[in-house]
């Protein structure tokens, strides 16, 4: 080819420069050609994870609540993290909560109305109070002169103490840093503290880069060390319900330890294997929550006993997610199998679809299912006559049901490292404990107690310098 | 991994790849948007340096000059030879992606030992883009063949690394890899980037800066790479179509053109020129700057 | 009542094995990426753990209403609403 006009090489050169760029644009997804003048947008995609240098805050807040008039909580969390420009990172959390609402007592619900009497949470009060949602009265017992709670449950309801009330306050932190070039340590903490309760843990950890960071090797421990001192102290397991104030302060200890192994797959899939085993001992029973002892033959309620758990517990866990980006959307699926020294087995499985709607906003709907198997100890109620079981407990939580959560998040970027983000959640147990040969009137009752709660997250992070 | 730091209007991003000190300007009050588009540029320089190095025995083009036969290639390699071979057209072969196997016989250390014109023949089967099977996305070198990015790799990675920082955000930035740099655009407010460049003839330039609001701007020298026997300085800039260096090219060019891979191919080309390189310049009506 | 122990720890070295084995794999080349392969990953949305925040007001939630708790990170939980 011969170009002898002025300048005809340069503008060759220019025609071929432009479409060199069109060319490469074409399947190179976010390349927007120099030399065009693209309208095309930012992508909601492009929001990288690396915040090195960078102090990265991240707050929201949990609007939890229950149907029926159970448990309502709202959880404020303030979250910052410090990254150095070597890779250190040093991460401070806050989190309260607050709890308030009616949560059932483990009594199993009768034909007829049930009265409850508990130790008063204050003791010598004497003040009568009576409060429309509670429901609940403190009345001086005749002879003893002790102050007691009482509140009754009409005929058919579910039994539950409307004067639940907590607040806790909870702060972690952690910091991490590359020790070489593939190998990074972490250490822990967190502390929080409840009316009744106060829980503190240490943890470390240690991950390894391996196969040009395609592995992630990871190793964590933590050691838990929590004290329980119940409103009225601690009741003896499987004595009956009193308003008598109760023995002292109760502790627990858990140790745990993650392994867990992170691969990149190919450009498009990234999977995570963890396996994470827990040992607590200590008392793990719940304080206030009661069984009924019914009549064999009408299956009406004769006494109610505090219930019993076993002081140790193991549990293992293997949970396997994966996170696959296919054009624009990302995909992430997650399985876990669980089991644990109470008889207690589960299956968890989630999915998710973050899908970008604009340069600025994408969606992400996700569901979950779970099921999992009754301890080897729980028992809706007790039947009166019949040998009592060294543990026994009627906690919903220990039986058997499936569980289902189906939400919807949404992601707005803001400004360049700023996103506000909502998640609205709607979760719903689902099980029956009732059965027809249940004594008496109970076999026409279900006794399940599962929750059905809905719960909206809302929250703002961003980085800065 | 690179640095950040504060500069007048914004950030200046600043680390290592290809070889060269490498460096984006953002202007930006946001330091994590100027981090992320800092990251944006290293990404992608090191993308094109692990796909297009040929000192990298991973990379596509050591695969293809290994390789004793054909070698499929994905499709920006495929853009990127058909540009290639564009340019060799265009520029009557002088530019030519084959030329590297030269060195072998040229090995520019401020020396004297200028290789026999035998050395040189020798080599000249192994020269010649039209020697190569290019139809994409085939290429199939003959043996002994060699072909290298050298004279575009590092430009097209500056003008892709603007590319993708401008798909990010839409912020004034210049991007410099090596001395070879494009802008996005303007500053803010309008005003000019004031680049200094180095070995260029201040005489004729504001300040010894030259001020650009668009495009891209490379500078191609034969500044400490030559070799002088007998009274004569053998340029760097081999003409492919001899084997044997231009007579007698400026000292280096530098040029303004719309991109940075036009601007790179422009002064490479005025150099190849030789003498006649100003006349190029001239003739072409480009902006640029030369020392003799 | 009590579980056996021996088929816990079982099951805990199976997991381990299926883990290793995973290792190995990539070790061999079969998968992973090339780093310049890597602009998915590194897209925040690529993160194993986005949203951090949500992620704990879930297992919060899960750990407070269902019996199992850990997989993903520590069990335990640091707070007496079980």
């Amino acid at each position: 080819m011969q170009l002898t006009k002025p300048g005809a090489i340069s503008l060759a050169l220019h025609a071929l420069t432009a479409n060199l760029f069109v060319a490469v644009a074409a399947d190179a997804q976010d390349t927007r050609p120099p030399s065009v003048e693209s309208a095309e947008a930012p992508s909601v995609n492009s929001d990288l994870a690396n915040d090195q240098g960078l102090t990265r805050l991240d707050s929201a807040i949990l609007f939890y609540q229950e149907a029926g008039g159970r448990i309502r909580a709202t959880e404020p969390v303030v979250s910052g993290v410090l990254n150095g420009t070597a890779g250190e990172t040093l991460s401070v959390r806050i989190v309260a909560d607050s709890l308030t609402g009616a949560t059932p007592n483990g009594a199993a619900p009768w034909t007829g109305p049930q009265t409850f009497t508990t130790p008063a949470n204050k003791p010598g009060s004497t003040t009568t109070v009576t409060t429309a949602s509670g429901g609940s009265t403190l009345v001086t017992l005749p002879g003893s002169g002790l102050t007691a709670r009482q509140y009754t449950t009409p005929a058919g309801q579910l039994p539950v103490d409307a004067g639940f009330r907590d607040e806790r306050i909870g702060v972690d932190g952690a910091c991490s840093t590359p020790i070489a070039e593939n190998t990074r340590v972490s250490v822990g903490g967190a502390y929080s503290a409840e009316r009744d309760y106060r829980s503190g843990s240490l943890n470390a950890g240690i991950t390894q880069d391996l196969n040009q960071k395609n592995t992630t090797l990871s190793l964590s421990a933590n050691v838990e060390f929590d004290r329980s001192f119940p409103y009225f102290g601690t009741p003896t397991p499987l004595t009956e319900m009193s308003a008598a104030q109760k023995g002292p302060a109760q502790t627990k200890t858990v140790y745990s330890l993650v392994a867990g192994v992170t691969q990149v797959m190919n450009r498009h899939w990234l999977t995570q294997l963890s396996y994470s085993y827990g040992d607590s001992s200590g008392y793990q029973t719940d304080p206030y929550r009661i069984l009924s002892v019914v009549d064999p033959t009408t299956g009406a309620p004769l006494t109610y006993l505090y219930e019993s758990r076993p002081r140790s517990r193991t549990r293992q866990s293997l949970y396997w997610s994966n996170k696959i980006a296919l054009g624009p959307t990302v995909t992430e699926i997650s399985a876990r199998g669980y089991e644990d020294s109470w008889g207690v087995k589960s299956i968890t499985a989630e999915i998710s679809e973050r899908v970008p709607i604009t340069s600025w906003l994408y969606v992400e709907p996700q569901a979950r299912y779970y099921s999992q198997s009754a301890a080897d100890f729980f028992r809706s109620y007790l039947i009166s006559g019949q040998a009592l079981p060294a543990y026994a407990s009627s906690d919903s939580r220990l039986g058997k049901f499936d569980a289902e959560t189906y939400g919807l998040k949404l992601g707005m970027k803001v400004g360049g490292s700023g996103e506000f983000y909502v998640l609205g959640e709607d979760y719903q147990q689902n099980g029956r404990n009732g059965s027809s040969t249940a004594p008496g009137g109970l076999a026409i009752l279900n006794t399940f107690t599962g929750v059905k709660a809905t719960s909206i997250m809302v929250g703002y992070t961003f980085a800065f310098y | 991994m690179g640095e950040l730091s504060r500069v007048e209007d914004g950030f200046l991003y600043a680390f290592r790849a290809m070889a060269s000190p490498c460096e984006a300007r953002i202007e930006t009050d946001d330091p994590g948007l100027a981090w992320r588009l800092g990251e944006t540029a290293e990404a992608e320089a090191a993308r094109i340096e692990a796909k297009y190095s040929r000192y990298r025995d991973d990379s596509l083009i050591s695969r293809i000059n290994r390789a004793d036969g054909p070698v499929d290639v994905d499709s920006e390699t495929a853009a990127l030879l058909d540009y290639a071979a564009q340019c060799h057209a265009i520029s009557d072969g002088r530019f030519d992606i084959t030329s590297g196997v030269l060195r072998r016989a040229w090995r520019f250390d401020g020396s004297d030992r200028v290789p026999t014109p035998e050395e040189v023949a020798a080599l000249a089967p192994l020269v010649g883009w039209d020697k190569v099977e290019w139809r994409a996305p085939r290429i199939r070198l003959a043996r002994g063949m060699e072909i290298d990015f050298g004279g575009l790799g590092k430009e097209y990675a500056v003008d892709s690394a603007v590319a993708k920082m401008m798909a990010l955000a839409d912020v004034p930035l210049l991007v410099n890899f090596g001395g070879d740099l494009r802008v996005s655009g303007p500053r803010g407010g309008g005003g000019a980037w004031r680049v200094s460049i180095e070995s260029v003839d201040v005489a004729g330039t504001a300040e010894g800066l030259i001020e650009i609001r668009t495009g891209g701007l490379t500078t191609s020298g034969d500044a400490r790479r030559f070799l002088l026997k007998d009274g004569v300085r053998y340029s760097h800039i081999l003409d492919p179509r001899t084997g044997w260096p231009v007579e007698n090219p400026p000292r280096s060019v530098t040029v303004a053109a719309a991109t940075c891979l036009e601007a790179g191919l422009l002064s490479t080309l005025a150099m190849l020129h030789g003498s006649e390189a100003e006349a190029f310049l001239a003739s072409e009506g480009l902006q640029a700057w030369w020392m003799r | 009542m009590k579980r056996p122990e021996s088929t816990m720890r079982q099951r805990a070295l199976a997991g381990l094995a299926l883990a290793l084995a995973a290792t190995s794999l990539a070790g061999c080349g079969v998968v992973g990426a090339k780093p310049w392969d890597r602009d998915l990953m590194a897209r925040r949305s690529m993160q194993l753990n986005t949203h951090p925040n949500l992620t704990a007001f879930d297992e919060h939630i899960y750990f407070s209403k269902e019996a199992s708790s850990g997989g993903r990170s520590f069990d335990g939980g640091g707070c007496g609403c079980n």
